[in-house]
């Protein structure tokens, strides 16, 4: 089976759960056909945690099956901007 | 009964009368708007004696309402031209709220060189000569009230305002009598420094308290949206503003491509972790001392998504490091260094600058040569400036535009004036509407598309499409405008904006303090005539279709790394102002 590799990067409260990951990114090497979701569990990181995520700087959901040299960004429900 | 608080500063006298019957139902952006057009002529100099500066807090503010204490200030802008409102978070709207103060009204001009402080209390309202507070920077100003008058609340305007530079904000205390909260925008400290006044000073005690007309309605809205508040992931205690600060949005806007970095040159920041949310609330831990997140800017807010920011050793830096300040005065300089960010943001606080417009002039100045992107001793010593009135301060303390025309740079990100703030318009189109069609110039707060675009709040939507977004953007400003009237912070938008009873709770619970029933239609139609009424402004003020377009790069020069013009059509930008009119 072929492989993909990844970078992925966890942001606000999902750092705690790969707390060793380098600031530049979790490089990972994934089974090919691996999607968002499966990478979030291979992370252990709680479904209802997870509220956006980004590969190559767009908004991709659950399903999306990354592909060889993605770049990932997941993050918790999140605002800010000052009123 | 409510008041209104007229302070002549021509011939230095003060008169408090009651709230005309026509404003009966009108607070915070509802009121100073709406003052604004029925009494400044729309071709005034902004900084003559024909401009007004009102300050009025919402309708709910100083009640227990959560999360409601703001404040709206508002006057025909210098850095716009047109008519401006801006609001901060302060405990300051609270005891203009229990002192029945609907809105105080400044007037007038002062002879060139006098400066006066304005005493409010239960006794009424006084003009004293600003003696040595006169030209004091903000901390300085704040040692000595303190010291000769006791913990009172306080507006001022700092040197940057007393200098009648556009750039100049609004200051307000915050509850540890910090001069940190601000209504920043549109050069309304230059209003203020322009009517010869330094400084208001509040004692709040004896205070009647907010009229709640209807109690039961009252506390039922309340329960209904302090549950939503509670209950969603951005808002609720130890939610993502509450423990990371609204600096949290620095990597998420680099992830989408859509982080403004070194004059709006590039969509992502190499240096954007360093100066995250999660890295201020990682040194506030580390460093301990003064430093604290989850700080809230006035007495009963829930959020708290404010904080104060340590220096090494622990003591305290400045308060408070906010998302946009942070990039403004970060990633839009190329400076990826906080404690170069936090001091560039105390110097702010202290000169009395708009971190927004000081950050993207910054920007614009680097552009020109003055300094190198990234270089932070540069970027202080050319903000100090703003403050000490050289003449290259004053140049820039007149904001980006104007520092552009100066120096001969063409990307000068700017709408009507007033700066860009962190959210690239080429990367998420429907933020660019709200910023090219708003009546405050480039405002996010006017019309926060941000919440679906990016942050799956209240919808969802692909920021790269150009198309489509008309509705979004209006539909924003609408609610945006009424949310202004009612003194609740914008930031429980997050909430209502998924929970829909939340939305209703807070509607019903507004209308009750004035004794109405009013449902999600009522809000539809006073946010409606909000924006009518600041539009109709700007056009006597001679705004025209040409005020309602990007600056022209973003039309030809792609941004990194989407590679993407600014595409939203000026048909789309038209029918968005018709709109906005009223003449849909």
């Amino acid at each position: 089976m072929s492989k993909v590799s990844v970078l992925v990067r966890l942001y606000a409260s999902l750092r705690q759960y790969v707390p060793t990951a380098p600031d530049s990114g979790l490089a990972l090497t994934l089974e090919a056909g691996t999607t968002l979701a499966g990478l979030c569990s291979k992370l252990r990181i709680p479904d209802e945690e997870v509220k956006l995520t980004f590969v190559n700087g767009r908004r991709q959901p659950p399903e999306y099956t990354l592909q060889d040299g993605d770049e990932v960004g997941i993050l918790p429900p999140l605002a800010g901007g000052d009123a | 009964m409510r008041k209104v608080v007229r302070v002549n500063m021509s011939t230095h006298s003060v008169t408090v009368e009651p709230l005309p019957g026509k404003y009966a139902e009108m607070a915070g952006r509802w009121l100073t708007s709406r003052l604004i057009a029925d009494e400044v002529p729309p071709t005034c100099h902004p900084l003559g004696p024909h401009n007004k500066l009102v300050f009025a807090p919402g309708i709910v503010t100083g009640t227990r309402a959560p999360s409601s204490g703001r404040i709206s200030v508002g006057a025909k802008s210098p850095l716009t031209g047109g008519i401006k409102e801006s609001n901060a978070g302060t405990p300051v709207a609270q005891s203009f709220g229990r002192m029945r103060i609907a809105a105080l009204v400044v007037e007038g001009q002062g002879k060139t060189g006098e400066s006066f402080i304005l005493r409010l209390d239960a006794s009424g309202a006084r003009l004293e000569p600003s003696g040595d507070l006169a030209g004091l920077g903000l901390e300085e100003f704040r040692t000595k009230v303190v010291e000769r008058y006791g913990e009172l609340g306080f507006i001022a305007t700092g040197p940057a305002g007393e200098h009648r530079l556009a750039m100049g904000g609004i200051c307000f205390s915050d509850k540890e009598f910090r001069p940190s909260r601000y209504a920043g925008r549109g050069g309304l400290g230059a209003v203020m420094g322009s009517k010869g006044l330094k400084a208001i000073l509040l004692d709040d005690e004896g205070a009647p308290g907010v009229h709640i007309a209807d109690e039961d309605l009252f506390r039922t809205g309340q329960r209904k949206l302090v549950d939503a508040l509670r209950e969603h992931a951005v808002t609720k205690p130890g939610g993502t503003l509450n423990s990371f600060g609204t600096a949290a949005l620095i990597n998420v806007l680099n992830e989408a491509g859509g982080l403004p970095t070194n004059n709006f040159r590039f969509g992502r920041f190499a240096g954007a972790r360093g100066i995250a949310g999660e890295t201020i609330a990682q040194t506030v831990t580390r460093r301990g001392g003064r430093g604290e997140m989850g700080h809230a800017c006035h007495p009963g807010c829930i959020i708290q998504c404010s904080n104060v920011y340590p220096r090494e050793d622990g003591s305290e830096h400045v308060s408070c490091l906010e998302y946009e300040s942070v990039w403004a005065l970060g990633a839009n300089c190329g400076i990826g260094d906080l404690d170069t960010v936090a001091e560039l943001v105390r110097i702010c606080n202290d000169s009395g600058l708009d971190t927004i417009e000081a950050g993207v002039t910054l920007g614009v100045a680097m552009e020109a040569g003055l300094a190198r992107f990234g270089d932070g001793e540069a970027a202080i010593a050319l903000l100090r400036q703003c403050a000490e009135g050289t003449p290259l301060g004053r140049i820039l303390g007149n904001g980006a535009e104007y520092t552009g025309k100066a120096f001969g740079v063409v990307r000068v990100p700017t709408v009507k004036g007033q700066s860009m703030p962190a959210y690239e318009p080429r990367a998420v189109k429907g933020i660019g509407i709200t910023y090219m069609t708003s009546p405050m110039g480039a405002d996010h707060t006017a019309g926060y598309t941000i919440a679906p675009e990016i942050l799956e709040v209240g919808g969802k939507a692909d920021p790269l499409v150009a198309s489509d977004k008309v509705d979004m953007s209006v539909n924003m400003q609408t609610a945006t405008a009424f949310l202004d009237a009612t003194g609740y912070c914008l930031f429980i938008a997050f909430a209502i904006l998924d929970i829909p009873s939340g939305f209703e709770g807070m509607v019903e619970g507004t209308g009750a303090v004035l004794g109405q029933k009013w449902t999600a239609d009522d809000a539809v139609r006073i946010g409606r005539e909000i924006l009518a009424t600041e539009m109709a402004f700007n056009e006597a003020a001679g705004f025209t279709r040409a005020h309602d377009r990007p600056p022209e790069f973003m039309r030809y020069e792609p941004l990194p790394p989407h590679n993407q013009v600014y595409d939203v059509t000026d048909a789309d930008l038209d029918r968005t102002v018709s709109i906005l009119k009223g003449q849909r």
